[in-house]
């Protein structure tokens, strides 16, 4: 695998995950407050759109199952 | 190898660059016209790691960003390195830069964010001031705002994306009024809060509007008043980097598709097709303008009250090096703009009321330099421009003079009579109060203050005089 350049600094953000944002300007409360509204719909959409695979798979593998007794 | 031994004495003093004062990590000065950067040990190890993804070269390469080198000096106390960054022609301002420059020059900014982010790092701010022009093409120049990207971080930089780009160029793009004055009197951009003052209802419909206006608005006046549950809330948060990049892209479709509103009626951008000038008058005037041009080849030129650049491409292509092009019209500026962009050659227009020029502002009154502390031209042209002066300010003909030939050491300057159908339509309902108005006054006040070289009669009574300070 190729070796990133910043993947050390990647390792050192796993310990400052709710650190400040380095930032030397003010990120502005409304901004950033939108921003993690943001974050949640993308996490409800991502976790929707994988419920949503899961039903469709499982009935897809319900018609895989009938296509093959058919068989 | 030890750090010292790279390092060389100070040549030149050390200036501290004004506005170089918000990231503690580096700071810019200038020494005799070089642009240098000092960096503590943990601003050169990011800007390293940055360096190492190739992300600065391919960016340098293709002439997104300045070119930027080590430094042989010795860092000042408290840094560890010096940079030296390549210098760009002239510096400008947001609230100079005409719609489709401010334009350029944020998609400039969300080009190299996501680009950015694609190497592992972010930008640690969203500073129009960070991007300037060469010719009309923006660069980006604060190399030491590169960061890691710290895996679920949020935007820090996107309120400040919004006031500096976007938010200016809704305010024309969405309500037809252009951004300069606006901004001019904020520089640090357009607040959110006005502008979502001002948006109709229907906006509420538009998510585009919704995330990066109106919403933000609203969080932030919810948040002033229960701050501690707003800190909580974002120190919380995490935004995935398919969030972080969507967020990038939405804005980057959405400034893409910006046009301002109703430019195009405003009052000179149809002055080339508008005016009256026969075929012949035009072209006597193109060949001074390109005689003047091969005579003097000035490295910059400046040219005040460009309009479309149409005499400035002239200059451009018969001897001037690099040009400027100065106009108070938002459509004019326009044309001019897309007329640098096809020419390819390195003409900048900038807003600027000459009337009323861009002043020194920010902290201490240093931050951002008046027009005039900018540089100074080696030559200008003013074509049709002295009676705007004269005549729409009622500044005495001595003040005009006096103002252009302290402004170049040499100049082509085209005096307007009265008789002219412009000036009569000027006069028709402000009255002649103007009565010393006339060419021998003209040319009275700059032989009192140049050497009058040459004179050549356009159609109409109009005349352009060659000055040399």
């Amino acid at each position: 695998m190729k070796r990133h350049p910043l993947r050390w600094f990647a390792g050192a953000s796993l310990f400052a995950a709710a650190a400040p944002a380095l930032a030397y300007i003010d990120p502005g409360t409304g901004s950033m407050l939108v921003q993690s509204a943001l974050a949640l719909i993308a996490v409800v959409l991502v976790a929707g759109r994988s419920a949503w695979h899961k039903f469709k798979s499982f009935f897809s593998r319900r018609r895989d199952d009938a296509a093959d007794r058919e068989v | 190898m030890p750090p010292t031994a790279r390092f060389r004495p100070l040549l030149q003093t050390l200036e501290p660059h004004p506005a170089s004062f918000r990231d503690p990590e580096a700071h810019v000065f200038t020494a005799g016209g070089r642009v240098l950067r000092a960096l503590t040990l943990e601003a050169a190890a990011r800007y390293d790691a940055v360096r190492a993804t190739g992300l600065l070269d391919a960016m340098e390469h293709e002439g997104a960003a300045v070119r930027s080198s080590e430094a042989p000096e010795t860092p000042p106390p408290g840094f560890a390195r010096m940079l030296e960054h390549e210098a760009v022609p002239f510096i400008s301002y947001p609230y100079e830069w005409p719609f489709a420059l401010l334009k350029r020059a944020a998609l400039l900014h969300l080009d190299i964010h996501r680009r950015a982010l694609g190497h592992g790092a972010t930008l640690a701010d969203a500073s129009a001031y960070n991007v300037q022009f060469r010719g009309a093409r923006p660069v980006f120049i604060d190399i030491a705002s590169f960061r890691p990207y710290r895996d679920g971080e949020l935007w820090a930089g996107h309120r400040q994306f919004c006031e500096q780009f976007l938010n200016p160029l809704l305010l024309a793009a969405q309500f037809g009024i252009a951004h300069h004055a606006w901004y001019r009197g904020s520089p640090e951009g357009l607040p959110t809060a006005g502008l979502a003052a001002l948006w109709p209802a229907r906006g509420w419909l538009s998510p585009r509007a919704l995330v990066h206006v109106l919403l933000p608005a609203s969080a932030e006046r919810a948040a002033a008043k229960r701050a501690e549950a707003a800190l909580a809330r974002v120190g919380r948060a995490r935004l995935p980097k398919a969030g972080y990049v969507a967020l990038l892209d939405q804005l980057r479709r959405w400034i893409a598709g910006l046009e301002p509103r109703g430019f195009s009626a405003t009052q000179w951008a149809g002055y080339a097709q508008a005016r009256n000038y026969s075929a012949g008058a035009l072209e006597a005037k193109r060949r001074v303008v390109a005689e003047f041009a091969a005579r003097y080849r000035p490295h910059m030129l400046w040219d005040l009250g460009c309009n479309d650049g149409e005499f400035t491409e002239v200059a451009l292509s018969n001897g001037a090096a690099a040009a400027i092009g100065f106009d108070a019209d938002p459509g004019a500026l326009e044309l001019a703009c897309a007329r640098a962009a096809r020419i390819g050659m390195a003409f900048l227009p900038l807003y600027q009321d000459a009337s009323n020029p861009s002043p020194a502002q920010g902290w201490r009154g240093r931050e951002r330099a008046a027009l005039a502390e900018r540089g100074r031209p080696d030559a200008l042209m003013a074509l049709a421009f002295e009676h705007h002066l004269a005549l729409g300010c009622n500044l005495a003909l001595e003040e005009v003079v006096g103002f252009l030939v302290a402004s170049a050491p040499r100049g082509l300057v085209e005096f307007v009579p009265k008789s002219d159908a412009t000036v009569q339509r000027m006069l028709a309902l402000k009255g002649d109060i103007f009565p010393g108005y006339s060419e021998a006054a003209f040319a009275a006040a700059l032989a009192a203050r140049a050497r009058i070289v040459r004179t050549d009669d356009l159609a109409g009574g109009r005349k352009l005089f060659w000055f040399e300070a």
